[in-house]
């Protein structure tokens, strides 16, 4: 009997070596993971000018262009180029006399090559919130009509602009 | 993929009755996942099917045939599942059933390169090691923005791991683009993201 009980424990010691070297070959576990999220992006924001009116330089007369100075106010967190810049309304100055009598100032508007050519030959990009000032020759004319009260008068230009992220 | 690897164990058997006690510890071995099939192919002796060996001992060859999936011979192993150890009285560590992941971001545009929050969550009883976080973009609520790389460029992260204890949170930090080429369209645009990944034991 005792004879037999050895044989039995070999057995068991050879059942035994099986489990244990499966357990080594394969020890490691893994585990997986799984989730959901967003991420939302922000909607752009209109581009503003900046009143400018003390800063500008008296060279309009009648018959030639002169320059508009325009200071673009940038409110997003990203750099913007501007593509265009239209009139947005009738042109006034800081004399009712002059614009009764008609002020003969008149704005185009600007776009692509010519808006850099007026920008003198750069383009019109504003870092993200940032607002920069431009100096766009030959922007604005002034016809021969002008009204006399008009001379040394400071003239309000509504401008439209157009721009799109320059990141 | 099925193994097919096997491995050959040799026992030593007194007689029919010994047989049949190998026979049921690899049995046993088959039920627990370990082998899927045994076999006894006779080395020396007589053969159990044909009567009682002659002498004291009879040498069987054992051949253990691999299971089907390795990997759950691991798990089996190593830990103990939850359903199987009801009571909690198994000497094996509970098995990690999963962990979750989720973050959110928000303040996307044009040329952001912003980190995204995420929060690894693991809820088991057991420390894990994240090695892997996949980030896919499944949709956004804007037609014309597509879940494209021209338009939103999420960074997974592969390694070299990080531990997060039982029953925690970790946040980890993973680098996500808004190209500045991004479609218009994607203004205001909810991008919806879907997080995968895997861990191991630490």
């Amino acid at each position: 009997m005792k004879k037999l009980a050895g044989k039995r424990l070999a057995v068991i010691a050879g059942g035994l070596s099986v489990v244990l070297v499966a357990g080594v070959a394969f020890a490691a576990w893994t585990a997986s993971g799984t989730g959901n999220g967003y991420a939302k992006a922000i909607s752009a924001q209109a581009l503003t000018t900046v009143d400018v009116h003390a800063s500008t330089v008296a060279d309009l007369y009648p018959g030639f262009d002169g320059v508009l100075l325009v200071k673009i106010n940038n409110p997003n967190p990203y750099p913007v180029r501007v593509t265009s810049i239209t009139s947005n309304g009738t042109i006034t100055s800081d004399n009712a006399t002059c614009d009764t009598n008609g002020n003969g100032v008149s704005f185009a508007g600007l776009s692509g090559a010519a808006l850099v050519t007026a920008n003198g030959g750069s383009n019109v990009d504003i870092a993200a919130n940032t607002a920069t000032s431009f100096t766009l020759t030959g922007a604005v004319h002034m016809s021969n009509s002008s009204d006399t009260h008009c001379q040394g008068a400071t003239f309000t230009v509504p401008v439209s602009l157009s721009g799109a992220s320059n990141a | 993929m099925e193994t097919t690897s096997r491995a050959v164990y040799s026992v030593t058997s007194e007689r029919t009755t010994r047989a049949k006690f190998v026979s049921w510890l690899l049995t046993a071995l088959v039920a627990a996942g370990i082998a899927s099939s045994v076999s006894f192919p006779l080395v020396g002796g007589a053969s159990p099917s044909s009567g009682k060996p002659a002498g004291n001992t009879s040498v069987l060859g054992v051949q253990i045939a691999g299971p089907s999936a390795v990997q759950n011979v691991g798990n089996a192993l190593d830990c103990v599942d939850d359903a199987k150890n009801p009571t909690g009285k198994s000497i094996l560590p509970p098995c990690p059933k999963s962990f979750s992941i989720g973050g959110n971001i928000s303040g996307l545009f044009p040329g952001a390169h912003l980190n995204l929050p995420v929060l690894v969550t693991n809820q088991n009883s057991q420390d894990i090691k994240v090695m892997q976080i996949q980030i896919t973009v499944t949709g956004t609520d804007k037609a014309d923005c597509s879940t494209g790389t021209t338009n939103l460029q999420p960074t997974n992260y592969t390694g070299p791991g990080f531990v997060v204890a039982r029953n925690s949170t970790v946040t980890v930090l993973m680098p996500i683009t808004m190209p500045g080429s991004v479609a218009n369209a994607c203004q205001g645009a909810t991008f919806q993201l879907r997080y995968s990944g895997s861990a191991v034991k630490p």
